[in-house]
Formats: C-alpha cells, sequence, structure tokens
C-alpha cells in the first residue's frame, strides 16, 4: 500500500479492512494520534472517547473475523454534534445543552452502528445549525485547515475541516440551507445532502423542520454513495422519513454519463460570483462536455426569492423548535430566578448566541397574530413557485449544475459583513432545500491563494445515484479530491 | 424592491423588545439595539418578495396524513364539538383554537 493509512479513502479503507491488511484497532489508535496532533489548533472535535472507540473496533474486528461484516465494518467516522448519542454529550454547539446526554441515540447513529461503523467522536458546528462560518459554535470556532486566518463554512465546519484534514475519513453533516455542501466546497471535499426524507431525522436536533436533512461528508463522491447506502431508509420514528426504497447507491455510478443532460441556470452566474470560482465552474462544465455530457442553458427566474423565503421560513421554524429549551425540561437553567418568567427568559438568554437569538426574534415576529399572512404565508407560495420552477426545469434535463458557494471561504472575525450580507452568500445553496431536492457539491480546483473552489449538482427528487454518477466521472478524471493540506501530510 | 412600510418601521424601533418578550428572551439593552438595526435590513429584504406574483391559487396549508402516526402524545378525540365549551378561542372550521395578536401598538 502507497498511502498511509489516513490518505484512504472509505472505499480503500473497506477493501484494506476485509482483506485484513489494516485493523479497527490499529486504525483508531492512527486517528487518535492524528487527532491529538492537529485537533488542538482546528477544534474540530468537541467530544472524543477513545475507551468508546476501541470497544466499537474490537467489536466490528470480532465481526470481519465472523465474515459478518459489511462493506462499512470498522470504518472510522466523526459524527456532527447535532445527532443525539446515548454514550457521549450532545451539545449542538450549545451553552444550552453544555453536558446534556441523550437517553438514546438517533437513527443516523443506530445505522451507523448497525453497519459496524466505529465513532471516532463528535465534531464542532455553528449553533443548533445556525450559521455559515462555524463562528457561532459556544466551544469556540473551527479553523479551515488550508488556512487557519480562514472559517472552514457551516454549519458542518467541523465535519469538514475533519475530513479535509485528514483527522477523520468521513463524517456525517446536516444540511437546513447548505450546511453540508458550502464547507466541503469551502474545505475541498465531497458533501452530498439527499432527498428531503431520504435520511431519518429522528434523533437528529432540530432547526427548521420542514428543510432539516443529514448527509455524509466524505473525500468522493463513491465514499458518499458508500455511506448513503447505510444510512437511508423509511424510519417509523420520523413522520417525513419516505417510504421509497433505497437503492444501492453504487450500483450505476461507474456508468458513463454520455448522452445525459445537464443544466446550466443564467441565473446562478454573473453578478455577485467571485471570479476565480466562476472560472473553474466554467472549466468543470467543459470537462464534463467532454464526457459526452450535453449543456443545456436553462433558467431558474425566480432564484432571487430563495433568500427572502429561506430566512422567513427558516427561523420560523427554528422559533418553534427551540421553545422547548426554557431551562425547565433540560438544558441550561439559570441560577438565580426568583420567578417562572424569570427562568424562562434568563436561561434562554444567557444560554442562546447571538445568532440563534435573532433568528428567533424574526420567526416569533413573523409568525405572530396577523405577520403570519404577511410574511409567512407569502413565503411559503414562494416556496411552492421555487420548486415549480426546478420542476419544470427537471423535464428538460437531467442534472443541474452550478457554483456552490459565491466565494472561497471567508476569513475568521471578518467583521465586514453584515448578518444580511452572509445569509446573501447562501443564494446557491438554500432553494435546493425548500425544493427538498438533493444537491452534491465537490471541488473543481483552487483559487490563486490555494483555497478550494467547489460545484454543485442538483438531482431530481430521490435521484441522489444521478447527481453521485456525474460526481464520480468527474472524479475519475481529475485530481481534485485527492489534495489536502501540506501542513497535514505527516 | 419595496420600500418598507410604516407598520414595519414601526416594529423596527419599537417593537424588539416585545417581541423578545413573546419569544421568551430577555434582552440586554445594547443586544435590542444590535437586533433592531438587524431588523431594519432583514425587513428590507423580506419585501423583495412583493414583487412576486403570489395571486395565483397556490395551498400552504398541506397536512402529512400520517403526521400523528408515531407521536403518543396526540389525545384522540371523536367529537370535537365540546371543545367549543372549553375555549371562547375554539375554531370550529379549522378546528384549531386561535391564536391572539400578541404584538399591539401603544398608539392602537
Amino acid at each position: 500500500m502507497n498511502k498511509s493509512f489516513y490518505e484512504l479513502t472509505v472505499a480503500e479503507l473497506s477493501e484494506a479492512l476485509q482483506n485484513k491488511e489494516l485493523s479497527p484497532t490499529e486504525l483508531v489508535n492512527g486517528y487518535f494520534d492524528r487527532i491529538e496532533q492537529f485537533n488542538p489548533n482546528l477544534n474540530a472535535y468537541v467530544y472524543t472517547d477513545k475507551a468508546i472507540s476501541l470497544q466499537q473496533a474490537k467489536d466490528a474486528e470480532a465481526k470481519i473475523m465472523a465474515g459478518d461484516a459489511s462493506p462499512l465494518t470498522g470504518v472510522p467516522i466523526a459524527q456532527k454534534d447535532i445527532f443525539c448519542t446515548q454514550n457521549m454529550p450532545t451539545t449542538c454547539g450549545s451553552k444550552v445543552l453544555k453536558d446534556f446526554k441523550a437517553t438514546y441515540d438517533a437513527t443516523v447513529i443506530k445505522r451507523c452502528q448497525s453497519h459496524g461503523l466505529v465513532t471516532l467522536g463528535k465534531l464542532n458546528m455553528d449553533e443548533f445549525a445556525m450559521g455559515s462560518t462555524n463562528q457561532n459554535s459556544a466551544l469556540g470556532p473551527v479553523a479551515n485547515p488550508w488556512n487557519h486566518d480562514h472559517c472552514p463554512g457551516g454549519s458542518s465546519g467541523g465535519s469538514a475541516a475533519a475530513v479535509a484534514a485528514r483527522i477523520a475519513p468521513c463524517a456525517t453533516g446536516t444540511d437546513t440551507g447548505g450546511s453540508i455542501r458550502q464547507p466541503a466546497a469551502f474545505t475541498g471535499i465531497t458533501g452530498i445532502k439527499p432527498t428531503y426524507g431520504r435520511v431519518s431525522r429522528y434523533g437528529m436536533i432540530a432547526f427548521a423542520s420542514s428543510l432539516d436533512q443529514a448527509g455524509p461528508m466524505t473525500q468522493t463522491a463513491y465514499d458518499s454513495a458508500m455511506l448513503l447506502n447505510a444510512l437511508c431508509g423509511h424510519d417509523p420514528n420520523d413522520a417525513t422519513s419516505s417510504t421509497i426504497s433505497t437503492p444501492d447507491f453504487t450500483e450505476n455510478i461507474n456508468e458513463s454519463i454520455e448522452g445525459l443532460k445537464i443544466g446550466v441556470p443564467e441565473e446562478y452566474f454573473g453578478f455577485g460570483l467571485n471570479p476565480e470560482c466562476e472560472e473553474k465552474i466554467q472549466n468543470c462544465i467543459k470537462d464534463l462536455e467532454k464526457m459526452g455530457a450535453i449543456i443545456v442553458p436553462i433558467h431558474l427566474p425566480n432564484l432571487k426569492y430563495a433568500i427572502p423565503t429561506y430566512y422567513l421560513l427558516a427561523p420560523i421554524e427554528c422559533a418553534s423548535n427551540l421553545a422547548r429549551f426554557d431551562g425547565v425540561h433540560y438544558g441550561y437553567r439559570h441560577p438565580n430566578c426568583d420567578n417562572i418568567q424569570d427562568l424562562y427568559e434568563l436561561s434562554r438568554e444567557y444560554g442562546f448566541g447571538s445568532e440563534v437569538k435573532r433568528r428567533i426574534l424574526i420567526g416569533t415576529f413573523a409568525s405572530s397574530g396577523s405577520y403570519s399572512a404577511e410574511y409567512y404565508k407569502k413565503a411559503l407560495k414562494a416556496k411552492h413557485i421555487i420548486r415549480s420552477d426546478y420542476k419544470k426545469a427537471f423535464a428538460e434535463v437531467d442534472v443541474i449544475l452550478t457554483p456552490t458557494t459565491t466565494s472561497t471561504a471567508f476569513k475568521l472575525d471578518d467583521q465586514s459583513m453584515t448578518p444580511q450580507q452572509m445569509y446573501l452568500s447562501d443564494i446557491y445553496t438554500v432553494s435546493v432545500n425548500l425544493a427538498g431536492l438533493p444537491g452534491i457539491s465537490f471541488p473543481v480546483g483552487f483559487s490563486k491563494a490555494g483555497m478550494p473552489i467547489g460545484a454543485q449538482l442538483i438531482g431530481n427528487r430521490f435521484q441522489e445515484d444521478v447527481i453521485l454518477k456525474v460526481a464520480h466521472n468527474y472524479q475519475k478524471q481529475t485530481d481534485w479530491h485527492t489534495h489536502y493540506p501540506d501542513n497535514y501530510q505527516s | 424592491m419595496s420600500d418598507i412600510n410604516t407598520t414595519d418601521q414601526h416594529i423596527c424601533e419599537e417593537m424588539v423588545t416585545k417581541i423578545a418578550k413573546l419569544a421568551r428572551l430577555r434582552l440586554t439593552q445594547e443586544e435590542a439595539g444590535e437586533y433592531r438595526a438587524n431588523f431594519k435590513d432583514l425587513m428590507l429584504l423580506f419585501h423583495e418578495l412583493d414583487s412576486l406574483d403570489v395571486s395565483q391559487n397556490i395551498t400552504t396549508d398541506l397536512r402529512l396524513i400520517n403526521a400523528s402516526d408515531c407521536r403518543e402524545d396526540i389525545v384522540n378525540i371523536p367529537d370535537n364539538t365540546h371543545l367549543a365549551d372549553a375555549s371562547a378561542h375554539y375554531n370550529e372550521t379549522s378546528c384549531y383554537f386561535d391564536v391572539p395578536q400578541f404584538i399591539e401598538y401603544d398608539d392602537e
């Protein structure tokens, strides 16, 4: 084997484990050495317990020896700290849930365990998944492994940084408005948000229930397909979980993309898009064309309404979902309260960070009394119109290709951006959540400053296999996904 | 992009602490000032939707038919009629309780 263990993809690790060239215990020890070496500067992991990881590795080893293993048995994975775990604390990046230990495992965690994946630890994130920089975490910001002065994106910034720095071969993330795809683009990795309903939300702490969806973050599209095989499927504990059967996402991934129609929406290019990002996306389009894909210019005329629609709907749902964190049931309770009103208000005031409070306020305002008709109902109608635009587009094309982000990763502590400007940077990702569609971000190059750039493929409902096939074909012809920062190559 | 109307302007400047009360948050004066400024920007953003034609008949109250299947805390009440006796706010059309508008203006 020419590569070090930490450079191996999930598919390569799987093969090495099945062939007994590597053992799960060796991998856990190796990754923990790297976590010890690199995490203090990155702050990607917020919780690890080597004893638990070693026990899971031992169990995986027994399954492999007994010939009872799945392709993922023994592969290490790190979990975003939004998933409830019985044996580790779950903070969701918030002071409100400091030291909270769930009484049950999220379905995503259970599915990982049933496939024999070994948990390395829990990963940092923006508080309650609200943010695009990972600076909104009560547990401190995460650094981008490519340049520590830059953020890794958010909200799954810890997941992205861990995979990019090769201190985890894969991780879970969640995506409400781009929280898997944007950090994947900012750190040069691959991340997929499945169709809404594909992966169970049971035990995943809710931000905006109609938009939240979990997915894998990996080095390659093939790895994402392998992990989706484990994560997807109907869950009776989640009323919005789809009953549509889950295919083997790796089955047709090697098929040619010749003749496949790729739509390129005009509205995603030009104003607001960094020229370096545009250049790399255009190169990617040319590469896909060379592979036999047919490029079709399309229009998504109502894209401009996606940001106001999303930033009305998501905060309204957030205000409702976060009402439960009141200091009574669980979580932070303010110590000096004379009455129940003080207890509620002070616990929430001191427990939540400023971005969470901002969104709760927006959501409370926009959903109260008669404002609900002016804002909420209008936003719901706009959501319907945006979905219709995509429906029309998919009558003409098989997938849609766009940039993932308007620029490369933001600088940490960049005070020049107001919350509104930060929200506007989500323009390319939020409409995918509003329409409930699957979207994947994959690396397509680097800026002159050496920061990664990502492209996004959007698929029709429940057609993750098509976007995975396109991304995998691209990765067979290019090597952007194999790059990782020099500082982490030891 | 349309301008902020008078109502929204009023909310931006006066109502942040009232909204916070409704959201069970006790903001500091500094925070209230910061959020007031954010609200003004965000109102402009939200009013971009004013230029979208939403006149077509779009249903916004679709409910999942199986949404209650896994909830153990749902009380099954076969006859809703007596709910009207339980509260003056019961709405027989929607089968929900009407929620009063909490945000009021000093000059109303």
